[in-house]
């Protein structure tokens, strides 16, 4: 076993931890935290996999961006007679059984697909010229149709959060 | 809470793109980024809704907005 195998499985089993963690963790503030340590392990696994432009947009993105805005929006609409606001898990025997169910047709299609993992990007350092030729030829729009979405989003979530005078 | 789970449920959709395309091409990773950009507008819009309701109902918790539910 080489040294990458062993990490990435060591990233596996950990990623896997702390979604467990974020699922059946009590206070609310503490699966936020879990699911940081989760993005990273991602990250770890996709830097694994020859994805280093993903693992640097997941940390950067999600760790950066997403957790910090949920960690302010928790942190703002926490306060409730000064004690941390407590989840619990509902609706647990149905949800175990989709989940399980979704389990089983993974398994079935990934014995029934042809998997053919060859390292044919190893043999270049990066793909980071490859991912922004593509993009921007193959996927261009795409690529247009996300910066519109992007505004779009802006504009939306800054005219909803604003506490407007009128109403 | 939901936003939590729904961006659990997003990077296992990612791992799972990357990985099953990581053999042929990059187009797995491509449509990982367009995921990525989609969770983003998601979690700000999301917020923003949060924030108003909490404005509104002084609570955060979608279990006890039960405004139109029928009353027994």
């Amino acid at each position: 076993m080489t040294l990458t195998e062993l990490s990435l499985y060591i990233f596996i089993v950990l990623a896997a931890c702390s979604a467990m963690g974020v699922l059946f963790v009590r206070n609310i503030l503490y699966s936020a935290l879990f699911l940081i340590i989760c993005l990273l392990c991602l990250a770890g696994i996709y830097i694994l996999l020859q994805a280093e432009f993903l693992a640097v947009t997941q940390i950067m993105i999600y760790a950066g961006g997403i957790l910090v805005l949920l960690i302010f929006g928790i942190m703002l609409t926490l306060k409730k007679e000064n004690k941390p606001l407590e989840v619990g898990s509902h609706h647990l025997f149905s949800g175990s059984l989709v989940g399980l169910g979704f389990l089983f047709i993974l398994i079935y299609s990934l014995r029934s697909a042809s998997l053919n993992i060859k390292q044919s990007h190893l043999a270049q350092p990066n793909n980071i010229t490859e991912i922004g030729i593509t993009i921007m030829s193959d996927y261009v729009i795409a690529f247009e149709l996300a910066g519109i979405l992007l505004l779009i989003t802006l504009i939306g979530a800054t005219i909803m959060a604003s506490v407007s005078k009128q109403g | 809470m939901m936003l939590i789970g729904i961006e659990l449920m997003l990077n296992a959709a990612n791992l799972n793109l990357v990985i099953f395309s990581n053999a042929e091409s990059i187009d797995g990773q491509i449509f990982a980024l367009f995921v990525i950009i989609v969770a983003v507008c998601e979690a700000a819009v999301g917020m923003a809704i949060i924030l108003r309701m909490y404005h509104h109902y002084h609570t955060s918790i979608p279990d006890q907005l039960s405004e139109l539910k029928e009353k027994p």
